[in-house]
C-alpha cells in the first residue's frame, strides 16, 4: 500500500493478528503494522500518534470494552481521524453489523474467511484496491 | 280466510272448559227454575197495612217493599264496578303491550256500564227523574242494552274498518274516542231522566213481555257474528275470544229479559241482572288471563335468560382463559426466538473463532514444516484442512436452518417463474445437464428467500448427485382449487425407498462424508420451510432411474391476508 503508512490493526484475537500479519507478509505488503487489542486501545494509539497517522485501519468488530461499531462512531465524530479509511474484518454475518458499520461510512466490510487461502485473496484484494485508490491524506 | 281452530295459539283461546262453564252458568237458572226456585222479589213477602203498624216496623215493612229495588241496585251496580274493573285494567294492559285495540273496547264497556250506573241512579231516585219507575226503570233498561250492544259493535267494529296498526297507539284517539262515547251515555239518560212521558216497554201479557230487549238480542246476535268473530280473527287474543264468548251471556239476559220477565224484580229480571254481570265480567277475565299469561311467559324468558346469560359468562370466562393462555404461549415463543437468534449469533462467532484458528494455523504449519513431512504426514495435514472445512459447513448448516422461519421478510408477490429461472442461472452447472421448467409457475405472495432456498436446495441436489451423462431436471407445478403440487424430478441415482423419511432429517446423508462431501441439511431446510407454510414434502423414486421431490403449498397461506398472530422474531 502507498507511502509506506502504518496500517492500524484492530483486533482483539491472537491468532487473528498472526493471520493478518503472515498473509500481509505473504503479498509482500511491507507498511508498518500497529497493534491494538480493542477499540480503547486504538484511540488511545491514534491520540499519541498525532503526526503518524494511520493510513488505514482495519477493525474488527467484536471486542472487549469498546467493540468495533462503537470505534467506528467515535472516530467518525473526530476532524482528526474522521477522513482514514476503515475497513471491517469481521466474522459477523449479521444485517445490524453491516447496516452500523455502512452508515458509519465504512470504506469496505470483509468476512475473515476460515481458510487461509481465501484470506489472502481478501488481503490481496484490499492490497491492490488501496494501491490504486488515493487516500485522502 | 278461514283460520283453522288448531292453528290458533292457546294463548288466544278460552279454554273450552271456561266456555262450556259460562253457557251452563246461563242455562242453570232457567232449569232451577223450571224445578221450582224462585228468584223473584216482586211479590214481598209480609204485607203490611200501613196504618196498623208502629213506626219502628214501618223501616221493616219499607224495606221488605223495596227488597227488589235493592237487589237490583246491588246487581247492576256490580255490574257497573266490573266494568270499571275492565277499563282500568284495559288501561293497564294497553300501558303495557301499547295495544290500543284493548283501551277503546274497555272504554266502550265502561260506558255501557256507566249508562247502567246512571239507569241505578234515576231508578233508586238518587238522580233527578221525573217519570215513574215503572216506566223508567224497563225503558232506561232497554235503552242501557241497546246502548250497550251498540256501542260495542262500533268500538270493536272500528278496528275492522280501520287495522290498529293505522292508529298509533295515542292516548289523544282514546281521549276522544271516551269524550265522545261518554257524551252520548251522558245525553241518553238525561233525555230519559227529564221526559215525563216514557214508552211503555213492559207488556205483561204478551209472549215477547219486553219487545225493546229483542233489539240488543239482534244486535248482540250480529255483533257476535259478524264484528266480533272477525275481530278475533284477525287479531287472535285472550281478550279479543273473551269478547266472543261474552255474547253467550249476553243473548242469554236478553232472552230472559225478552221472553221471561213480566213485571219488575219478577224471577227472570234478577236472573238476568245477575247473568248481566258474567257478561261483563268474561271480556274483564279475558284481560286478567291474558295479563297472567304475559307474566308467565315473562317469568319464562326471563328465566331463560338468565340461563342464556350464565352460559355465555362461563364461555366468556372460558375464551378469556384460552385467551390468556394464548399469550403466554406467544410470549413463550417470543422469547424462545429471541434466545434462538442469541445462541445463533453465540455458535456463529465463538465456534468459529477458534475453528479459525486451527484453520489458519494447521495451513501455516503444513506450509513452513513441509519439508519435516513425509507422505503420510502431509496426508494428515490434509485430512486436518478437510475437517476443519467441513466443521465449518456443518456450523453454516445450523446456523442456516436455525434462521429458517426466524428471519422475516416482508411477503411481496413473487413470480416463480423468474425466481427459479435466477436460481438456475446462479447455480454451477456443468453442460451435460438440462434443466428445464416444464409449464408454468403460479404467481404466489410470500417471502422471497425461503422460495429461493427451496428451488436452490433441490435443484443443487439434483446436480450434485447426478451420476447419468446426460442428465435431466425437470420443474414442473399442478395446481387445483386449494393447492399448488410442485415437482422437482431428475434421473439421478434415485433414493432406495427405506430411506425415503431419513433423507429429509438434519445431517443425514446416505453417502459417508469422507466420499462425498455434503453437510446433509439441504433437505432438512427445504422440509422445514415448506412445513413452515403448512405444506407437506414428499419423495418419489426409483433407484437407478431418478428421483422427484415432490411438494404441495395451501394457496391459503400463500396470499395477501395478514395473519392474525404474529410473533416477533
Amino acid at each position: 500500500m502507498r507511502d509506506n503508512k502504518t496500517i492500524l490493526l484492530v483486533e482483539d484475537d491472537q491468532i487473528d493478528i498472526m493471520t493478518v500479519k503472515r498473509a500481509l507478509k505473504k503479498i509482500d505488503v511491507t507498511n508498518p503494522i500497529a497493534e491494538a487489542h480493542n477499540g480503547e486501545e486504538a484511540l488511545d494509539y491514534l491520540r499519541n500518534n498525532p503526526d503518524n497517522k494511520p493510513g488505514i485501519i482495519l477493525l474488527d468488530i467484536n471486542m472487549p470494552r469498546m467493540n468495533g461499531i462503537e470505534f467506528l462512531g467515535v472516530i467518525k465524530e473526530n476532524k482528526e481521524f474522521k477522513l482514514i479509511p476503515v475497513i471491517m474484518l469481521t466474522t459477523s454475518k449479521e444485517d445490524q453489523d453491516r447496516l452500523s458499520s455502512f452508515n458509519l461510512q465504512v470504506a469496505g466490510y470483509m468476512i475473515k474467511p476460515v481458510d487461509f487461502s481465501q484470506f489472502l485473496e481478501v488481503m490481496k484484494a484490499i492490497d491492490s484496491y488501496w494501491s490504486f485508490s488515493e487516500l485522502p491524506s | 280466510m278461514k283460520l283453522l281452530r288448531a292453528q290458533v295459539d292457546s294463548g288466544s283461546r278460552i279454554s273450552g272448559h271456561l266456555v262450556w262453564g259460562i253457557v251452563i252458568i246461563c242455562v242453570l237458572p232457567l232449569i232451577l227454575t223450571l224445578i221450582g226456585l224462585d228468584f223473584g222479589q216482586d211479590k214481598p213477602k209480609a204485607m203490611y197495612s200501613l196504618s196498623k203498624t208502629s213506626s219502628s216496623s214501618m223501616t221493616d215493612v219499607m224495606f221488605h217493599t223495596l227488597a227488589g229495588s235493592f237487589t237490583h241496585t246491588i246487581l247492576e251496580w256490580t255490574a257497573f264496578c266490573t266494568a270499571a274493573f275492565t277499563v282500568l285494567f284495559a288501561f293497564i294492559h294497553f300501558s303495557i303491550k301499547r295495544d290500543v285495540t284493548t283501551p277503546i273496547i274497555g272504554v266502550a264497556l265502561f260506558c255501557a256500564g256507566a249508562m247502567d250506573a246512571f239507569h241505578t241512579l234515576a231508578a233508586d231516585r238518587l238522580i233527578q227523574a221525573v217519570a215513574d219507575n215503572k216506566d223508567l226503570i224497563p225503558f232506561t233498561w232497554a235503552l242501557c242494552r241497546i246502548f250497550n250492544a251498540l256501542i260495542m259493535i262500533i268500538g270493536v267494529g272500528l278496528f275492522l274498518i280501520k287495522p290498529k296498526q293505522r292508529i298509533k297507539g295515542d292516548l289523544r284517539f282514546i281521549l276522544i274516542t271516551t269524550l265522545v262515547f261518554g257524551s252520548i251515555a251522558y245525553t241518553l239518560i238525561h233525555i230519559s231522566a227529564v221526559s215525563s212521558n216514557l214508552p211503555r216497554t213492559q207488556f205483561s201479557n204478551s209472549v215477547i213481555t219486553r219487545p225493546y230487549d229483542v233489539i240488543p238480542l239482534i244486535l248482540f246476535l250480529f255483533a257476535g257474528l259478524f264484528i266480533y268473530l272477525p275481530f278475533y280473527r284477525r287479531n287472535p287474543s285472550l281478550f279479543s275470544h273473551a269478547l266472543l264468548v261474552s255474547v253467550i251471556p249476553e243473548i242469554a239476559v236478553q232472552f230472559y229479559m225478552a221472553f221471561g220477565s213480566s213485571t219488575l224484580f219478577d224471577n227472570f229480571f234478577n236472573i238476568a241482572h245477575a247473568l248481566k254481570i258474567i257478561a261483563y265480567l268474561v271480556p274483564f277475565s279475558g284481560l286478567a288471563l291474558d295479563y297472567i299469561n304475559t307474566y308467565k311467559e315473562e317469568q319464562r324468558v326471563s328465566g331463560k335468560l338468565l340461563g342464556l346469560n350464565t352460559e355465555l359468562e362461563h364461555e366468556i370466562a372460558e375464551r378469556t382463559k384460552v385467551e390468556e393462555k394464548q399469550t403466554q404461549l406467544v410470549s413463550k415463543l417470543e422469547g424462545t426466538n429471541k434466545e434462538l437468534k442469541d445462541f445463533a449469533y453465540i455458535i456463529s462467532h465463538d465456534l468459529k473463532a477458534p475453528l479459525r484458528a486451527i484453520g489458519s494455523l494447521s495451513h501455516w504449519i503444513g506450509e513452513d514444516y513441509a519439508s519435516c513431512f513425509d507422505e503420510e504426514g502431509q496426508n494428515h495435514m490434509n485430512l486436518l484442512k478437510g475437517r476443519v472445512d467441513r466443521m465449518n459447513n456443518l456450523i453454516e448448516g445450523v446456523l442456516k436452518y436455525s434462521r429458517v422461519g426466524r428471519i422475516r421478510e416482508k411477503p411481496i408477490e413473487l413470480n416463480l417463474n423468474s425466481l427459479v429461472a435466477d436460481v438456475i442461472d446462479s447455480l454451477d452447472q456443468d453442460e451435460t445437464i438440462e434443466i428445464q421448467v416444464r409449464n408454468k409457475l403460479p404467481l404466489v405472495f410470500g417471502e422471497m428467500t425461503p422460495f429461493i432456498q427451496i428451488f436452490q436446495n433441490l435443484i443443487s441436489n439434483a446436480i450434485k448427485y447426478m451420476d447419468k451423462p446426460k442428465g435431466k431436471i425437470n420443474i414442473s407445478c399442478d395446481e387445483d382449487e386449494d393447492f399448488w403440487t410442485f415437482a422437482v424430478s431428475d434421473n439421478g441415482p434415485g433414493i432406495d425407498k427405506k430411506y425415503h423419511d431419513k433423507i429429509f432429517q438434519i445431517f443425514q446423508t446416505l453417502i459417508p462424508r469422507d466420499d462425498f462431501e455434503s453437510t446433509g441439511v439441504g433437505l432438512s431446510i427445504v422440509k422445514k420451510i415448506i412445513e413452515g407454510l403448512g405444506g407437506t414434502i414428499r419423495v418419489e423414486s426409483q433407484l437407478t432411474e431418478g428421483s422427484a421431490f415432490i411438494f404441495t403449498l395451501a394457496k391459503a397461506n400463500l396470499s395477501p391476508k395478514l395473519l392474525k398472530l404474529e410473533v416477533n422474531p
